[in-house]
């Protein structure tokens, strides 16, 4: 313990220094999370923010992206937001005005219910005692779409506390260019028209259409691509996970968009002969 | 060569000082099927890559990281030779193990229904039932912590006392998917490497980077258990949940242990008698 205080002493040289006061409005503005002005701004990266030993919240400075997290009200144990399921799309609504997102590109609100459960183990008779089941958090999922094109990788997922204040939130929707938009209208006409899907073995294309993709929310990039993405079914039943393709308007493959400009080392990926039978 | 190798060790000094845990870990990836006769999954060695890179920026020592036929269907067997205490890539060596790859669905499952890790390897079979194949944890003798399966339906909630229960044996906390073959999970590029993300969200100390500054100190530092819940439904169809349970001594272990433990807590291995678990659908 003490040697760990010892090494806090180092934070105010390490920590960043330049928009304290823009960030502790910000969480405010967005995510009416009330911040010490004296908090440290931290930036690493594309990411900025702020941290406190419960507390977080940072901003992508090349999306459109949140992040928030009170680990006291976000705690399973804690005691969990009681309001109706309207008012916790409402709060959610609430986030997305105040982050200026345009209320007409929201495709889907609606709250996604945790479950728990517990229950004592046999390992000998593998009977499961003393079972009890009940509701955990709810999380308001807000999904996208652009003037009828879905953006399947943007979201807004949040939790509240009991007092309706944000717990944990991800608001992940950057702004998509025109360029991109058209691209996506126009391989959307190409579908409608019958765009045919490039067969894949052992599989029989499910659905196909035209969407926005983008980089996650976790990413040192961002990425946004117009594409067809084609859901493949496996042709049996011996395995499962549906294929999911994404094309341009020749057919070609294209690659997802990136999580890393350059993806981190981790060693070999190539296994030896040795331990084979 | 040498600057990565002092930061590592500089990482590791002010990791102990904090007293969080760097806990080992392994990947297993497997986009190549074609082989075993079913489609091949374009975005699973991907989806293990981006994980690995993860947790390499968290500071974890990696134990192998295989993809495609070097993911033997033995790695997951607890008996048997090799098994999966094998040196050269046993899902119970490392303290953490990530699979992405083929599950098998049924539609619908019933209570005594296998889940399985499907594989398309160099050492069959590939088929692996887990039920009935696999234990995990220090309790038969490997290392394994938590056990991250990004599979269609190797959780299927109607099975677990059957399926999951019996194979903790040390393990601390598991998640999967719940489906069926009609409603799945999709090859999904980003839903594993956001829940790594969330899982080591924070850093791996609160020391704001003494060596350097990790882009994770800015991410939200959520449970094993709310990283999965926050991350496993994207990319499914609906009805498909995201499944995470945590074994514990006691009623109240089980408990915490489902809404609280992280991959860095160094916590000590629960005796199973009790289990928590918690899911969410689509």
């Amino acid at each position: 313990m003490k040697k760990k205080f010892a090494l806090l002493g180092f934070l105010p040289l390490l920590a960043g220094c330049c928009t304290p006061t823009q960030n502790v409005r910000l969480a405010a503005k967005i995510f009416d999370m009330k911040f010490d002005p004296a908090t440290k701004t931290v930036e690493v990266a594309n990411l900025t923010g702020l941290r406190t030993d419960n507390d977080l919240f940072s901003h992508r400075n090349d999306s459109r992206t949140y992040f928030l997290y009170d680990a006291a009200r976000a705690s399973g144990t804690a005691p969990l937001f009681s309001g109706t399921d309207e008012e916790l799309l409402a709060l959610a609504a609430g986030v997305l005005k105040r982050a200026h997102v345009p209320k007409d590109e929201v495709a889907k609100a609606r709250v996604l219910q945790e479950q728990t459960g517990v229950g004592a183990f046999d390992r000998t008779t593998h009977a499961i005692t003393d079972r009890k089941e009940s509701k955990g958090k709810r999380y308001a999922l807000l999904t996208r779409e652009i003037q009828g094109v879905p953006v399947v990788s943007s979201r807004l997922l949040l939790t509240t506390g009991y007092d309706k204040r944000a717990a944990f939130a991800e608001l992940h929707w950057p702004v998509v260019s025109k360029e991109v938009l058209r691209e996506a209208k126009r391989l959307q006409s190409l579908v409608r028209e019958g765009w045919k899907a490039p067969e894949e073995q052992a599989a029989r294309p499910e659905t196909i259409e035209a969407v926005i993709i983008h980089s996650p929310a976790m990413a040192t990039v961002m990425d946004i691509q117009a594409v067809i993405r084609v859901i493949y079914k496996p042709a049996e039943a011996r395995v499962s996970m549906k294929v999911q393709r994404f094309f341009d308007a020749n057919g070609q493959p294209v690659t997802p968009p990136r999580t890393f400009a350059k993806m981190p080392e981790f060693g070999s990926r190539k296994r030896g002969s040795q331990g084979k039978p | 060569m040498k600057s990565r190798f002092i930061t590592s060790v500089l990482l590791l000094f002010v990791a102990t000082a904090a007293g969080a845990a760097t806990p080992t870990y392994s990947t297993g990836g497997v986009d190549v099927y074609t082989p075993c006769g079913v489609p091949n999954l374009p975005w699973r060695v991907l989806s293990a890559n981006k994980v690995a890179g993860w947790f390499n920026v968290a500071g974890f020592p990696a134990v192998s990281n295989w993809r495609n036929g070097d993911v033997w269907g033995s790695d997951f067997r607890n008996t048997g030779a090799p098994d999966d205490r094998e040196p050269g890539g046993g899902s119970d060596l490392p303290q953490i193990y990530f699979y992405a790859g083929h599950g098998t669905c049924q539609d619908p499952p019933g209570p005594t229904d296998p889940d399985y890790i499907s594989v398309c390897s160099q050492v069959g079979p590939d088929f692996n039932d887990i039920g009935a194949t696999s234990g995990w944890g220090s309790q038969s003798g490997g290392n394994l912590q938590f056990l991250f399966l990004d599979a269609s339906c190797p959780m299927d909630l109607i099975s677990l006392g059957n399926e999951w229960f019996p194979v903790f044996r040390g393990l601390h906390v598991a998640t999967g998917h719940s489906g069926t073959s009609s409603h799945d999970t999709l090859d999904s590029p980003d839903r594993s490497d956001v829940f790594a993300t969330y899982a080591v969200g924070g850093g791996m100390f609160d020391l704001y980077g003494l060596v350097s500054l990790p882009i994770i100190l800015l991410y939200p530092p959520l449970s094993v258990g709310d990283a999965w819940m926050a991350s496993g439904l994207m990319d499914v169809e609906s009805e498909v949940c995201a499944v995470a349970i945590a074994a514990g001594e006691t009623e109240a272990d089980a408990i915490d242990r489902r809404e609280h433990e992280r991959v860095t807590d160094g916590r000590s291995d629960p005796i199973p008698n009790w289990f928590g678990w918690k899911w969410i659908c689509n």
